[in-house]
């Protein structure tokens, strides 16, 4: 804040006369003066040649640095998640028609791939006791959930009939770059296969964590995209607390004509 | 030393290049400046005005040979409105001292001096009217001019700390010795 004696110099040394504005015609005659009169009349229209060639070259910069900033940022490195498919769990002390159901859901034909497990949990000396799961993973990026319950009752009433089913989405995450993530979510490009198997792979490595490493029996089958069906039992024995391994039964032939029996090596027989 | 850049000198460049607006905008800048100086040392509007503009036709005529290098354009274009003074008072063979003159410490009669009428003005003018010529033309330069210390340096080919020190020293002496006028008594008295 200026002080009194700040204040009393400019009044002191205010000048005594009025300070003159500034003069339009003393501008345009400076102007005149500076620029020359070739120049100006190239002038006339406002910017001039090398005006407007100074323009469109500052402008090339600034939308090459624009576009430099937009590719640098469409390079960086994100992940999001993605939905993958469809999960469809079928629990029920009744015994199953698993070559039937996995066959009625590969003829929907609204997943590109599907696989189907089939675990039996079977305690030694108490079959009624016994629960089959059926696990029907549906592998396609556009499938809608709650609709594959009301139709499998509708197929199969009296196998379902007091069958538990659980539809969960499958979604993974996909590592990619942000250029990617905005062309897929603004223009809805489809994604590349190698970010959607890496994604795929990352959610089956987290399932198989979670739930299937006390299963005594798994039975996979896949359809794959040539036409031809694989199955594979993985059986896994578990020891009682005798020491003796529990007998199991196992309706192997209900999976149908077509089926080919691959056995884990790695099981038991 | 390391030098603030000085927008102005990028407009003097570019209006030496032919750039109008940047012309334009060197002159808008520059006028308020000029103007105050100018009429702080002439004693009619005329004369301001017509001064005025003999000081931007040399800036324009000179424009191509300033060195930003060398100083400020603001310093450089006070050191031409300057020497348009002292020109002006130098044609007119006016008595007066040009030097005081061009640096704003001679007064010139005018319809603000009922201003000064203020008595604590007053009292300021006669302490000024006791400093050093050296003293009265920094704060002449300061505060009628509205220069920054380092266009004040420029200006008189000082030190920037210099000026800023000497203006400070003199403010300093004035508050003091307006205060010992304030507490001496008005009157003596006698018994």
């Amino acid at each position: 804040m200026p002080s009194e004696i700040d204040r009393l110099l400019r009044l002191v040394h205010a000048p005594k006369i009025e300070v003159p504005g500034p003069d339009p015609e003393l501008e345009r005659e400076l102007l005149a003066r500076l620029v020359g009169p070739s120049q100006r009349e190239t002038s006339s229209s406002r910017w001039g040649w090398w005006g407007w060639l100074e323009l469109r070259a500052r402008l090339a910069v600034a939308v090459a640095a624009v576009l430099l900033v937009i590719v640098g940022a469409c390079v960086l490195p994100t992940s999001y998640d993605v939905p993958l498919g469809l999960s469809v769990e079928i629990s029920t002390h009744a015994e199953l028609p698993h070559a039937e159901i996995a066959e009625f859901v590969r003829e929907r034909g609204d997943a590109s791939e599907v696989d189907v497990f089939v675990r039996r949990s079977e305690h030694a000396g108490t079959r009624e006791q016994a629960e089959t799961q059926m696990l029907i993973r549906m592998w396609d990026q556009d499938l809608a959930i709650g609709e594959l319950e009301h139709q499998l009752r509708e197929a199969f009433p009296d196998a379902l009939r007091d069958a538990t089913i659980v539809e969960t989405p499958l979604e993974g995450e996909v590592e990619t770059i942000w250029g990617r993530r905005i062309a897929h979510r603004a223009f809805h490009l489809s994604l590349r296969e190698a970010d959607l198997e890496q994604a795929r792979a990352q959610l089956l490595a987290q399932l198989r964590a979670q739930g299937l490493t006390a299963e005594q029996v798994v039975v996979e089958v896949r359809d794959r995209p040539d036409g031809r069906r694989e199955i594979k039992v993985e059986i896994e024995r578990e020891a009682s607390s005798d020491g003796e391994l529990p007998e199991l039964s196992l309706p192997l032939d209900e999976l149908g004509p077509d089926a080919r029996w691959v056995l884990d090596p790695h099981g038991g027989d | 030393m390391l030098r603030p850049r000085d927008p102005l000198a990028r407009l003097a460049r570019r209006a030496v290049s032919g750039d109008r607006r940047a012309f334009t905008r060197l002159y808008r800048d520059l006028h308020p400046l000029v103007a105050r100086f100018v009429a702080r040392r002439v004693d009619s509007r005329a004369d301001a005005e017509e001064l005025v503009a003999e000081v931007f036709r040399r800036v324009v005529e000179h424009l191509r040979d300033f060195d930003p290098a060398r100083g400020c354009v603001r310093a450089w274009v006070l050191r031409i409105a300057r020497n348009a003074v002292i020109d002006h008072y130098r044609t007119r063979k006016s008595p007066v001292a040009l030097e005081a003159i061009a640096d704003g410490l001679c007064e010139l009669a005018g319809p603000l001096d009922h201003l000064l009428a203020d008595e604590r003005a007053a009292r300021l003018r006669a302490l000024l009217d006791g400093c050093p010529v050296e003293t009265r033309r920094l704060l002449s330069l300061r505060y009628g001019d509205g220069l920054r210390h380092a266009e004040i340096a420029e200006l008189l080919g000082l030190g920037e700390a210099v000026v800023r020190k000497r203006i400070s020293r003199a403010l300093r002496e004035l508050r003091a010795r307006s205060r010992n006028e304030d507490d001496a008594p008005e009157v003596s008295h006698a018994v």
